[in-house]
């Protein structure tokens, strides 16, 4: 069945308005897109939206007391909250390193769960 | 009085990206003053992702994208005073200081960028009827409580304001646990990036209740619901559409203001509208040598704008040291005679 949808595009603030068709499941046709990220998101969006999930962690011996991480890639929309369940659970020393891996394949996906902040130790 | 040549008050996106353009442009002797303990300012606490999509072509966060600038400050000579208040400028770019280790000090600048950033409107400077209970916060001060302290806001919430801190707010407090009751709009449209909306809102299935306002509070010790009602053309509210919503903490997300106190005291011009500084198209203010970039000057929706105009303040406030440096090495000549007309 032929099929189209309009969507607004968040990669960034310029907000393109996105028109994909699809025969059945398949998305046959994009358009609307001002750059290649929009038109992957667009592609994405309609077959498997994913965000880039980020929250705070508790962190030991830091300079702070809150550790921001977030998900290295687009993570599955539906499974957010199964997310933050098993992220909620990190206990991190200090120190860390902006990027290291904290939960490497997180439920089984191809994404990893990592640091979005160095914290030196505290003196 | 110790001399450096440029002082940059103010260390997050537009601070950092002056002192390292400066930098950059041969500016030697540099001090930063930062009232926070860390560097990056209020991209600390934006642990959201979209930071960087047109200076690094890929989406950070916020403290991701601070640690690019702390980075290489710290790799620099730049001399940062973290934890330091500032608390006077004056017009021939003298700085007072105070912090705990270096007690108060004075230091004389060739040039000054204010790089103070903006506060947040609040619920007293709406006017919103009722007492005054624990749990209710400008947007970006819940985000702070939750993102840099831990601590909960509330277990359910309404906001009200459209902004993008107040959307993102609504994400964060619902990945946390909290149920967002709505966010609530009294014009027509929203005023954060329709993104934000998206992706903070649609998401999460939290109601936008656009054309609607929050007419007063209930609760005095802490707060028990707020009581709102829909709105007409001029922002009024309609008789016989309040309704009441329970909840225990209220976010004000209505617009911020640039921060000038600083520059105010100094007598340095200031635009009436919008309480951004006044500057002209090298970002100098009307006091010479005076610089000022980001927040300060206007709002931005974007942090990458913010570091653009940084730099635009950093190269000019470097031209006009050079620029001075070079008039003043020239002078000895013009003394000996040799440029004066006979």
């Amino acid at each position: 069945m032929m099929n189209q949808r309009t969507l607004s595009c968040i990669v960034c603030p310029k907000e393109c308005a996105l028109e994909v068709s699809m025969l059945d499941k398949v998305v046959t046709y994009i358009s609307g897109y001002s750059c290649e990220r929009g038109r992957q998101y667009a592609h994405d969006e309609i077959l498997c939206p994913s965000r880039i999930i980020t929250t705070t962690v508790s962190i030991e011996g830091g300079v702070c007391k809150r550790l921001p991480v977030r998900s290295s890639s687009p993570f599955p929309k539906e499974r957010i909250n199964e997310w933050m369940r098993e992220v909620k659970e990190l206990r991190v020393k200090a120190p860390v390193q902006v990027g290291e891996v904290l939960i490497a394949g997180i439920l089984g996906t191809g994404t990893d769960v990592i640091s979005s902040k160095s914290v030196a130790q505290d003196q | 009085m110790e001399r450096f040549e440029l002082a940059v008050i103010g260390g997050g996106p537009a601070g950092l990206a002056a002192a390292l353009e400066a930098r950059q442009n041969g500016i030697e002797r540099i001090i930063l003053f930062e009232r926070e303990r860390e560097l990056g300012g209020i991209l600390q606490q934006c642990v959201h992702s979209g930071f960087g999509l047109h200076l690094f072509k890929e989406e950070l966060t916020g403290p991701e994208y601070a640690e690019r600038f702390i980075e290489s400050v710290r790799q620099s000579d730049i001399v940062c005073k973290t934890d330091t208040t500032v608390l006077e400028i004056s017009g021939d770019r003298t700085v007072k200081a105070v912090n705990a280790a270096d007690g108060f000090m004075e230091i004389g600048a060739d040039a000054l960028i204010l790089a103070t950033g903006c506060r947040e409107r609040t619920r007293e400077a709406i006017g919103i009827p009722g007492d005054r209970p624990a749990g209710i916060f400008t947007a970006g001060s819940a985000q702070r409580f939750m993102n840099l302290e831990g601590y909960r806001i509330g277990k359910r919430a309404v906001i009200l304001g459209s902004g993008d801190v107040g959307l993102i707010m609504a994400r964060r407090l619902t990945l946390e646990g909290s149920e967002v009751a709505a966010v609530v709009e009294a014009m027509p449209a929203p005023s954060g990036l329709n993104r934000n909306v998206i992706q903070c809102l649609d998401d999460f299935g939290i109601p936008l209740l656009l054309s609607h306002t929050v007419i007063s509070t209930i609760g005095k010790e802490r707060l028990e619901g707020v009581r709102i009602a829909q709105v007409d053309s001029r922002m009024q509210p309609i008789a016989g559409t309040e309704s009441l919503i329970p909840c225990d903490a209220l976010l004000v997300s209505v617009g911020l203001i640039p921060e000038n106190e600083l520059a105010l005291q100094a007598g340095i011009s200031t635009h009436e509208d919008s309480h951004g500084l006044a500057v002209d198209e090298r970002m100098q203010t009307d006091a010479e040598g005076i610089f000022a970039c980001g927040n300060a000057v206007s709002i931005h929706s974007l942090a990458d704008y913010v570091t653009v105009q940084g730099r635009l303040a950093g190269r000019s406030a470097a031209s006009f040291i050079l620029d001075r440096r070079g008039r003043t090495e020239l002078e000895p000549m013009y003394q000996d005679g040799r440029h004066t007309a006979k």
